[in-house]
């Protein structure tokens, strides 16, 4: 690895060296703020790193790119981390943490997305994966004390843990069938050979698939996701919910657009999964009396939306995707950061009991809950309706009209939950009890969201724009 | 030089919203909400009288001022464009001048209501809408004013709409403009289309109408000429809008709403927009005799038929609403006569008078309402049976309303003489005009005056019928409310000078009349290219106008022998023709045969939609399909077990499936 490379990956070796550094000092000094607010400055200059150095090369070791895409991606983590960790700084104090181990999990996540949305490499996509999970797997569990989080934790873990076995499985197929883990050729040499090998080459790229699809929770993949959002504090949900899946997305759009061919012979599998996964998530959600258990299944709706954009193969779709990954990334994040936000000593609001009514004692948070609700579902006017829309528009494009009216029927199912949530809070008869007034960086976080929403849905020209320029 | 006509209509927007946004919250206080309601339009009228100025000294007629690009289809292109012409401009003058009076005297009017900056806000708005459909240079801005002020309509009829009354009539109101609303867009698309496909010129520019429609004299629709058709269609949206034959009733219904609200928009200013309308597109209408014909007469007709029923009302603002109905009427026998000007003057001087009735009828009712509400009574305070001897007490109101009186029977030298004449002479003499037009245009005039001085009688003469509780409470209005009724007295007794008849004009010398003048570039053309001008000799003239003056005097001599002399003679009359007082009492029953005709018909259509359609079939299908969704829902929720052997099972089985699908492809 030389200086170039090293130089091309400063924004990713500032948050693992700054995630190392705030652990080493957390050891000894266990004052939470200024540890809080070293990640959130750690995390912001990644950010600013990523977009103001620009690279020497445009790839990395072989192993990852340093492109416009990949950097977009990078500086939308690093934020993301930030905006986590802001978040989180009232658990962390509250449940008495160690502020250095969360913040230095944090910046390793954001750092392992930000290496996976850049992946070339099957290899580095693996490790990437393998960084952030991990990550993950301790976040989850991070407040021990709390069974649910615990179980959550070992669930997430063990899944997990098959999720690895399936994916390092495929790509050893795929090595044995192309002889290269580099990913353009992983996918054109295994064609090219059009040998008996092929098949086991196909096999792995599904096996592959498999492992991504329990990361970003496609149906029959996704048992695990309720579970996991319920047990896991909203902060770390939030960043579940949006980073985990955002990269891996990322990720498959950037192998997408490096491994055409391939990906024809997997597109009736593709089919399949996103309309079990839109249907699945949909009506998984219908009869849920959990917020954050519905946040969870409507991630698999969104998923399923996703992989409908993915399935496009042309520039079209994969903008639409992309802008709908970042969409979906603020609206979600949105959520959780107002479920944090009313957290006090009962713990977060979650079942809908807690939820009745709520708009009376904390109007402004509740509006945008159900402004963020409504973005989910896809109401005109909010930036999900744009997203939404730019992907069943290429899809219709690319011809898959059964697959559009499998996602607008998921879409209205989905009014249906996510307006049942909008009428509880503002349900006159039973007032809720007061929660948390919510402190300063949380409030700054969901105003943040909000305001993305709403630009973005009634300007996405902004967001279109700069995407057709990254895309690779 | 005109480009600023924008701030006329810009004014009242601005006052609409802040008054309507901030008006509850912040502002509260009444003195404030009121002035920046008055001033808004107050600032429009002084931009207003900048522009008539101008105009008047520019040897141009007509300006255009376009200030965006609203939509550009194809070869059409339809602007955000204002037009300036003397027609726009006197009725700027009429619009923002009796704006204003009207905006200060709510002001008292007001005082104390509960939702007073919703009020102002919604006048505003009806003010910015109306200076809309007066300004704009093509017919699609025309028409956002013109469904603009039927929505303020619709909002402040039901300003009170706690009551169910005024809900009621609100939605009528509605509805039946709607009705009208529909005939203006037929008549804009039957002009739109055969211009473009048959003559290449697609426009909706005033101007450009204009120019073209001698290019349509010829052309056919229906077995009649196209602008028959097209102006028989614009015809249906005046009567709706204007309130003639057969979409009158909604208009005495809308008195529901505060006075001052009946004095601008049910009086002043909406109700004449089929009028200007007419006036605007006379072109057209000058183009077909048969629609010419049929608008005087149905003028004409409407006219006596409201007179009538003004006859046997005893609410004092019912009396009036029928009186407009009926003034409209007579509007509209000018525009039928091809007496454009003469139709826009009565239009302004109807304007002053009325304006002023109906300020001084809710003078009276504000009086009439303190003194009966600090007695605890129920009364009526709008019944005049409830009134009768308020001339010592409220001097001013009685004077201001005895003038109007006056000028709206067509006394000589009140403004109301010079207009009404003028219809009759043109009526009686045009080349449009027929004598039967005129004979029941004579006949309204007559029972006009007898039914205003009716009015006048009963409400301010004779013995005070109030109940005597109350009857030492009633006191004249405060300032705010009666300079409104002073300036606009003054201008129903001095407005009609501008307009002063020719033959008149040169009995004392050579007093040129002014109006006609002015209005020339707007109507000459279309009057003399289709030869529509009233002759007669000056002695005719002046007989017929001696004629009408005695007619006006005999109403008036009626209506004091029997309100003042004999006032048993009223009820004497009523027993003796029973039947005929019940059918006028009741409004000839046009209300209980529309309700027969069109109003249960469509309810039952209406409620068949309903139940029979919307509620068994389209929600049978709706409900059925959630109750599907809910149940598959059901069934996957069995899927999520909690246990991690089930999910790592669900996973493998995931896998061996899609392992399946690679292997049979």
């Amino acid at each position: 690895m030389s200086l170039i490379d090293l130089l091309a990956l400063l924004p990713v070796l500032i948050l693992a060296f700054g995630g190392t550094a705030i652990l080493m000092v957390g050891a000894w000094y266990r004052e939470p703020r200024p540890l809080l607010a070293g990640g959130i400055a750690t995390a912001l200059i990644g950010a600013v790193a990523a977009g103001m150095v620009p690279p020497p090369s445009l790839e990395i070791a072989g192993l990852f790119s340093a492109g416009g895409y990949a950097r977009f991606f990078t500086i939308l983590w690093a934020l993301l981390a930030a905006a986590g960790l802001m978040v989180a700084t009232r658990y962390i104090m509250e449940k008495r943490l160690g502020a250095g181990e969360y913040v230095s999990l944090v910046l390793y996540a954001a750092a392992g997305m930000a290496l996976l949305s850049s992946a070339t490499h099957l290899l580095g996509l693996f490790l990437a994966l393998e960084t952030f999970t991990l990550a993950f797997y301790i976040l989850i569990a991070s407040n021990r004390r709390c069974e649910m989080a615990a179980e959550a934790g070992l669930k997430y873990l063990l899944m997990g843990a098959v999720a690895t076995g399936f994916m390092a499985f495929g790509i050893a197929l795929i090595y044995a069938s192309s002889g290269t883990l580099a990913l353009p050729d992983a996918a054109l040499r295994m064609t090219a050979a059009a040998g008996g090998l092929q098949p086991w080459g196909l096999l792995g790229w599904g096996l592959v698939l498999i492992a991504v699809g329990f990361k970003i929770s496609l149906a029959p993949f996704h048992l695990w996701t309720p579970d996991v959002y319920q047990g896991a504090p909203a902060p770390v949900g939030g960043l579940l919910a949006t980073g985990s899946k955002g990269a891996v997305v990322a990720a498959l759009v950037g192998m997408l657009s490096l491994a055409g061919p391939v990906w024809h012979d997997l597109v009736d599998l593709l089919w399949l999964l996103a309309a079990v996964t839109m249907l699945a998530g949909a009506l998984g959600a219908l009869g849920q009396k959990n917020l954050k258990r519905l946040l969870a299944y409507s991630s698999v709706t969104h998923m399923g939306t996703l992989l409908v954009g993915l399935l496009c193969q042309n520039t079209e779709g994969l903008a639409a995707t992309t802008f709908y990954v970042v969409v979906y990334a603020i609206t979600s994040l949105g959520a959780f950061a107002v479920i944090a936000s009313l957290a006090d000593q009962r713990g977060e609001p979650m079942a809908f009991d807690e939820w009745r009514g709520l708009g009376y004692r904390h109007p402004v948070r509740s509006a945008v809950l159900v402004l963020i609700l409504l973005s989910l579902a896809g109401l005109p006017g909010t930036a999900g309706f744009m997203a939404k829309f730019a992907v069943f528009q290429a899809a219709l494009q690319s011809g898959y009209l059964g697959l559009v009216l499998i996602g607008v029927f998921a879409s209205v199912v989905s009014f249906a939950f996510y307006l049942r949530v909008a009428m509880l809070l503002f349900q006159p008869e039973a007032p809720a009890v007061q929660r948390h007034a919510g402190t300063a960086p949380e409030h700054a976080v969901v105003a943040v969201c909000t305001a993305a929403v709403l630009v973005f849905g009634l300007f996405p020209g902004i967001l279109f724009d700069l995407i057709g320029r990254l895309l690779p | 030089m005109y480009d600023k006509l924008w701030l006329i209509p810009f004014f009242p927007l601005l006052g609409c919203i802040i008054n309507g946004l901030l008006g509850k919250r912040f502002i509260k206080n009444e003195k404030v909400i009121g002035a920046i309601g008055t001033g808004a339009v107050f600032l429009s009228f002084l931009v207003s009288c900048k522009y008539l100025i101008q105009l008047l000294g520019d040897p141009v007629k007509s300006h255009e001022n376009v200030i965006a690009s609203w939509m550009s289809v194809g070869t059409v292109q339809v602007d955000w464009g204002f037009l300036l012409d003397p027609l726009s401009a006197l009725m700027l003058m009429v619009v923002c001048g009796v704006g204003s009076l009207i905006h200060l005297y709510s002001i008292g009017y007001m005082h104390g209501e509960e939702g007073f900056y919703r009020y102002f806000s919604y006048l505003n708005l009806f003010v910015f809408s109306m200076l809309m459909l007066v300004l704009g240079n093509n017919a699609l801005v025309m028409f956002v004013g013109w469904e603009g002020v039927g929505l303020c309509s619709y909002l402040l009829i039901g300003y009170y709409f706690e009551k169910q009354s005024a809900g009621d009539a609100a939605k009528k109101a509605f509805v039946m403009n709607r009705v009208g609303d529909f005939g203006f867009l037929l008549g804009l698309f039957t002009i739109f289309w055969t211009l473009g496909s048959k003559h290449g010129v697609w426009t909706i520019n005033f101007m450009e109408i204009n120019e073209n429609a001698h290019l349509l004299s010829g052309d056919m629709m229906l077995g009649l000429g196209v602008t028959t058709v097209a102006t028989l269609c614009f015809f249906l949206g005046a009567t709706g809008k204007s309130a003639q034959l057969p979409l009158f009733t909604w208009l005495p219904d809308a008195m529901e709403g505060p006075t001052p609200v009946s004095a601008l928009i049910h009086a002043a200013t909406m109700v004449t927009a089929g009028v200007y309308m007419i006036g605007r597109m006379n072109v057209l209408f000058a183009m077909s005799p048969t629609t010419m014909a049929v608008v005087a007469l149905v003028g004409a007709l409407t006219a006596i038929f409201a007179a009538s029923i003004g006859f046997a009302q005893n609410d004092i603002k019912r009396v009036l609403a029928y009186s407009t109905v009926s003034q409209l009427g007579f509007m509209f026998v000018a525009m039928g006569v091809g007496a454009f000007t003469a139709g826009i003057f009565h239009l302004m001087t109807h304007a002053f008078f009325k304006a002023c009735l109906f300020l001084g009828s809710g003078s009276v009712i504000h009086a009439m309402h303190h003194a009966l509400h600090h007695a605890h009574l129920h009364d009526d305070p709008q019944d005049m049976r409830n009134m009768g001897g308020l001339r010592k007490k409220m001097p001013v109101t009685w004077a201001t309303f005895g003038i109007s009186c006056l000028a709206i029977s067509g006394l000589p030298f009140f403004s109301g003489f010079f207009s009404k004449d003028e219809i009759l002479w043109w009526a009686f003499a045009s080349t449009r005009g027929s004598k039967l037009v005129w004979g029941i245009a004579v006949v309204a005039a007559c029972m006009t005056a007898f039914y205003m001085f009716r009015c006048l009688y009963m409400t301010f003469h004779g013995e005070q019928r109030t109940n005597a509780k109350a009857k030492d409470h009633v006191h004249e209005s405060p300032w705010v409310i009666t300079l409104p009724l002073v300036v606009l007295a003054f201008l129903a007794t001095v407005g009609g000078l501008i307009g002063i008849p020719h033959v008149l004009g040169n009995l004392v010398g050579h007093i040129p009349n002014k109006l006609e003048h002015f209005l020339a570039p707007v109507f000459e053309h279309s009057q003399h290219l289709y030869e529509i001008e009233a002759h007669g000799t000056a002695a005719t003239e002046v007989s017929l106008m001696v004629l009408s003056v005695l007619i006006a005097l005999v109403g008036i001599a009626v209506a004091t022998v029997m309100y003042m002399k004999n006032p048993e003679l009223p009820g004497k009359f009523t027993r003796k023709f029973s039947q005929l007082h019940r059918w006028v009492f009741n409004k000839w029953y046009v209300d209980e045969a529309y309700d027969v005709l069109f109003v249960n018909s469509t309810k039952k259509l209406g409620t068949f939609c309903w139940r029979g359609f919307d509620v068994k079939v389209i929600d049978g299908i709706v409900n059925g399909l959630a109750k599907l969704v809910g149940a598959c829902s059901a069934v996957l929720r069995h899927t999520q077990t909690g246990l991690f052997q089930n999910y790592a099972l669900t996973m493998v089985f995931g896998t061996v499936v899609m392992v399946a699908i690679f292997i049979l492809n």
